[in-house]
């Protein structure tokens, strides 16, 4: 069961003196093994001077990021930095060397942003101004109406209709003279009387007026050439403003993304020291350590520290508290971990059931889809996913790896059988793979019930250990109706097992008030609860039989999937063969490839994880230094 | 022809089905409404799905439970068909959206950031980190560090008229608009049966929204008619345009309910009758999912169903503590229920 159990966790407060915290959370972050935990015990508080700093490191970050993004570059994010931190420090030298690297591009930043604005600026008065050309009326004189309310200006394209229709009480006129960025650019005018109405309909749909700039004068074409004029001779200031864009990315980028590694692994420890409550000089860092760990943790962390640390180790109490859970699963079973956590994270209290979902899921999957030829043409597939997406990648290669297993089980390959088969051929032992079918479901449902045991021990949960229907009286009962069925159907039913089987419905049945007689948990009134009962315990007898069964897709699968193949090759000696064959060959491949994968996921979720997994885990994601920090990298579901 | 999409919903049915047991079932509603104190309240929960989210005192910390909802939608539509995976995914968005609201809220009126924090919808994967949100010293700043996210550029949209005026009405109506906008677009371009079912359960969600912003922005706002159209969604289905404009005019809420099939005890203030046609609104929601749940889950529609079941019982947990918090009889709270008492 240790490969199915998540890491054991300590609960670990550190009592660490106010001139070590520094140290200590550097050493904490660099071991990457203490999932924080925010607690405020009664008597400590939140220390505001940590908030300030990590603050602070937010903004030179936001700086230096910003001021990289200036020249066109990113920073180049999960860089290690390759110096001793320490935040209380470093934030003066970042932050002398950014503003002396910010005095170097900050005036050619001002400059590019207000050419770039100035630009906007000149094109959208052109646009304004080719509106007028009709006119032959001086631009100023325009601004100089009786009787029309004239508006021009910006807003969200998409609020251009909304305002139409909100101006449902006024004539008017809305003209788009342009659209860029999701931004319009707009013409609106009513009657002088309607002004308010005009104003309050374009305010709301956030619009911003714009006034001409000052070279529109004179009639309308006077002013578009001056316009144009003026447009030309940003543009030039603007292409050599980009040549200067160039020679300062070469000459600032390296040290500014150096610095920019480093603020931000001093703002990550500045963050974690924020959440940090205090009580006078001793800080509390509370959290989450895997049990293996807690040596070396403490061991770093009194070396790190000149004054004694206090440390305090508490067991988890999984029913109250929160558990983060960290599972070292072993490579191969890494992409099958989504598999399950795409249905949810295992509990603290619950065993992981991956390494059974990775096995069962590919016996079935191979069992469907057993064929030489098809899975090999799935292993290609998966090798092909795995450059870009590797989890799945590795899953589809598996999975047509089981194909292939299985197709040397059935003697199969592209439909044809090609060898002797090592077990059965699916279309001449159909009641053979049916019943193997349902008893593989059998076994993995069985699985299912020990696994919820296992888990109602691990939680001490006794009355679901005991009486649950997926547990002791379940399995039981489960067993005794399938001897029960299986002598009733090749001889004779004992009387000793029919009152085994009454026996034990009567105890589900009675569930209920037994777990309130017994543990005194809360229960309904009596009545209701016997009523509830029986409903529940019939449900539960519906379960039992329809969850086996269900299991019988596979074989169905398997035939369906033989059949399929055939009729390919029987029509490929048609006059299309040379097209039926290979089309029919990726049909069957693509369309029952995912058909048998999604079949194989719904038995594993509803008829198996239905026995025993509740989830709502909370993954270990520990102080890091980096983004995501090594578990995130290691496989880990963070 | 063979519906592709149902092989993707046969694995949606196998996750809802697998986790339909964990809905909190009849007797433990009965008993929830039968206890004496939230310690009673707290160990008939202690046991089920839940008991993650309720302290040792009975208190339920909803934001969890719905942070669990947020989870289950995001896992309900990697199974989907693409397009109507597009819906399920949208409409999560709205817990995002909240959490949006609830910063914006604490960044505005500089707020204590721990409590807004312990406020928040804890969501999985975030595309966030709230508590840095949290600490942006200005709405300006906010707005900056989400320029990226699809909401940047609402917010910048609303973010002039937010500087000239410092409320914050017009950010949070530019996010609600941007929302239910897609929101309809993604029904719209839905094809057959989901089509028919995003229309049926979340478009007619949206025409009730839709109406009740009409009447607040009316009753309580005291909105110009150009106003109120221009801050209500123009597309909601059965309460649209023509609607809105209706109701800027003046038409008697009475009367635009009852176009929605909505009857409303005479003699209620227009603020009373608003929170009944809330409540009237969300008994249908959860008559509709518990019907659509019992069929097989192979639409759209049954997705939201579940969904929607998750959101009832968080409803209905919270009014169960907060009317025993208050002292109110089982009888008083059974009525204030989703589902019967």
């Amino acid at each position: 069961m240790s490969m199915l159990a998540p890491e054991p966790m300590l609960e670990v407060n550190l009592f660490v003196l106010e001139p070590d915290l520094e140290l200590v959370t550097a050493t904490l972050a660099g071991m990457e093994v203490l999932h924080l935990d925010d607690v405020t015990p009664e008597g400590l508080s939140a220390s505001s001077e940590w908030s300030d700093l990590a603050n602070r490191y937010r903004t030179l970050t936001q700086r230096l990021s910003e001021t990289l993004s200036a020249l066109d570059w990113k920073p180049v994010q999960g860089t290690k930095p390759n110096q001793d931190l320490h935040p209380t420090r470093d934030w003066r030298d970042i932050e002398a060397r950014l503003t002396a690297l910010e005095t170097k591009i900050g005036p050619w930043a001002k400059r590019l942003e207000e050419t770039k604005q100035e630009l906007e600026k000149v094109k959208q008065a052109e646009l304004q101004v080719r509106l007028l050309l009709p006119l032959d009326v001086p631009v100023e004189e325009l601004r100089r109406l009786q009787h029309q309310a004239l508006t021009v200006g910006t807003m969200p394209a998409e609020n251009v209709p909304r305002v139409a229709e909100a101006l449902f009480q006024i004539p008017f006129f809305l003209i788009t003279l342009q659209s860029r960025k999701g931004r319009a650019l707009v013409l609106a005018g009513t009657s002088i009387e309607n002004a308010a109405i005009l104003d309050r309909a374009l305010k709301s749909a956030f619009f911003e007026p714009i006034t001409l700039p000052s070279e529109a004068q004179g009639r309308p074409a006077e002013a578009l050439e001056a316009l144009k004029r003026k447009a030309q001779e940003v543009q030039d200031r603007l292409h050599d403003l980009e040549r200067e864009r160039e020679r300062l990315a070469t000459e600032l980028s390296p040290e500014l993304n150096r610095l920019w590694s480093q603020a931000a692994a001093d703002g990550r420890l500045a963050e974690a020291m924020r959440r940090f409550p205090k009580y006078s000089q001793v800080f509390l860092i509370s959290g989450w350590v895997p049990a293996r760990e807690l040596e070396a943790v403490k061991q770093a962390v009194e070396k790190a520290a000149a004054h004694p640390i206090a440390t305090e180790v508490l067991k988890p109490d999984p029913n109250r508290q929160r558990v983060p859970i960290l599972v070292r699963s072993p490579r191969w079973l890494q992409p099958f971990e989504e598999l399950v956590g795409t249905f949810d994270l295992p509990s603290y209290n619950e065993l992981d059931p991956t390494p059974i979902v990775a096995v069962s899921f590919l016996i079935m999957y191979g069992m469907m889809f057993g064929d030489l030829g098809h899975g090999l043409l799935l292993v290609l597939t998966g090798l092909w996913l795995r450059r870009r997406w590797w989890n799945p990648g590795i899953v589809v290669t598996a999975a047509g790896m089981s194909g292939i297993l299985f197709g040397l089980l059935y003697g199969d390959a592209f439909g044809r059988q090609i060898m002797r088969a090592l077990w059965v051929q699916p279309l001449e032992g159909i009641w053979n793979i049916l019943l193997i079918s349902v008893a593989g479901g059998i076994v993995l449902l069985n699985i299912g019930f020990v696994l919820n045991m296992a888990n109602a021990w691990r939680a001490r949960d006794w009355p679901r250990f005991l009486l649950d229907r997926n547990g002791l009286v379940g399995i039981a009962l489960y067993w005794a109706l399938l001897g029960g069925g299986l002598g009733a159907a090749f001889g004779t039913l004992p009387k000793r097992a029919m009152l085994l089987i009454a026996v034990l419905c009567a105890v589900l049945w009675l569930r209920e008030p037994l777990i309130h007689l017994v543990w005194r948990r809360p229960a309904a009134p009596v009545g209701e609860a016997l009523l509830t009962g029986f409903w529940e315990l019939f449900e539960t007898l519906t379960e039992y039989v329809s969850n086996s069964l269900s299991f019988v897709r596979l074989g169905a699968f398997a035939i369906a999937h033989q059949s399929l193949s055939e009729l390919v090759v029987a029509y490929s000696a048609g006059p299309w063969g040379w097209l039926v064959l290979p089309v029919g060959t990726i049909v069957v491949v693509g369309f029952e490839g995912v058909i048998v994968g999604i079949q194989a996921l719904r038995l594993e979720y509803y008829e198996f994880f239905g026995r025993f997994f509740q989830g709502g885990g909370q993954p270990f994601m520990p102080l890091s230094l980096q983004m995501g920090g090594r578990h995130a990298t290691v496989g880990v579901r963070a | 022809m063979v519906n592709l999409s149902l092989f993707s919903y046969a694995a949606a049915q196998g996750y809802i089905r697998a986790r339909l047991s964990r809905l909190l079932d009849r007797a433990t509603w009965a008993r929830l409404l039968g206890a004496h104190s939230l310690t009673e309240i707290g160990q008939s929960l202690g046991h089920t799905a839940v008991a993650p989210a309720v302290a040792r005192d009975g208190r339920i910390n909803t934001q969890t439970l719905r942070g669990e909802i947020a989870a289950a939608g995001r896992a309900l539509v990697r199974f989907l068909p693409r397009s109507s995976g597009e819906v399920v995914a949208w409409y999560n968005q709205r817990f995002e959206i909240e959490n949006l609201k609830t910063v914006l809220r604490a960044v505005h009126y500089r707020a204590d950031r721990r409590r807004a924090l312990a406020v928040l919808i804890p969501l999985r994967p975030a595309r966030w980190r709230w508590e840095e949100l949290l600490e942006a010293g200005s709405v300006d700043a906010f707005i900056d560090q989400v320029r990226k996210s699809p909401y940047g550029r609402p917010l910048e949209n609303a973010m002039e008229r937010y500087q000239k005026e410092r409320r914050l009405f017009y950010l949070e109506i530019a996010l609600d608009l941007f929302y239910f906008q897609k929101l309809v677009r993604l029904i719209e371009s839905q094809r057959g049966r989901d089509e028919a079912d995003a229309r049926r359960s979340l478009g007619r969600w949206i025409a009730i929204q839709n109406l009740l912003w009409a009447y607040r922005y009316r009753i309580y706002g005291h909105m110009t008619p150009e106003e109120i159209v221009n801050y209500t969604s123009h597309h909601a289905f059965s309460a649209g345009l023509d609607t809105v404009r209706r109701v800027a005019l003046g038409s008697p809420l009475s009367v635009e309910a009852e176009r929605l099939g909505f009857r409303i005890p005479p003699g209620l203030r227009e603020g009373e009758a608003l929170t009944q046609i809330e409540i009237l609104a969300e008994r249908e929601r959860f008559r509709y999912a518990t019907t659509a749940i019992r069929r097989p889950l192979f639409q759209l529609g049954e997705v939201l169903a579940y969904l929607w079941l998750l959101e009832s019982e968080v409803r209905d947990l919270t009014v169960i503590v907060e009317g025993k918090s208050t002292g109110f009889s089982a009888a008083e709270i059974g009525s204030r229920l989703l589902r019967a008492a």
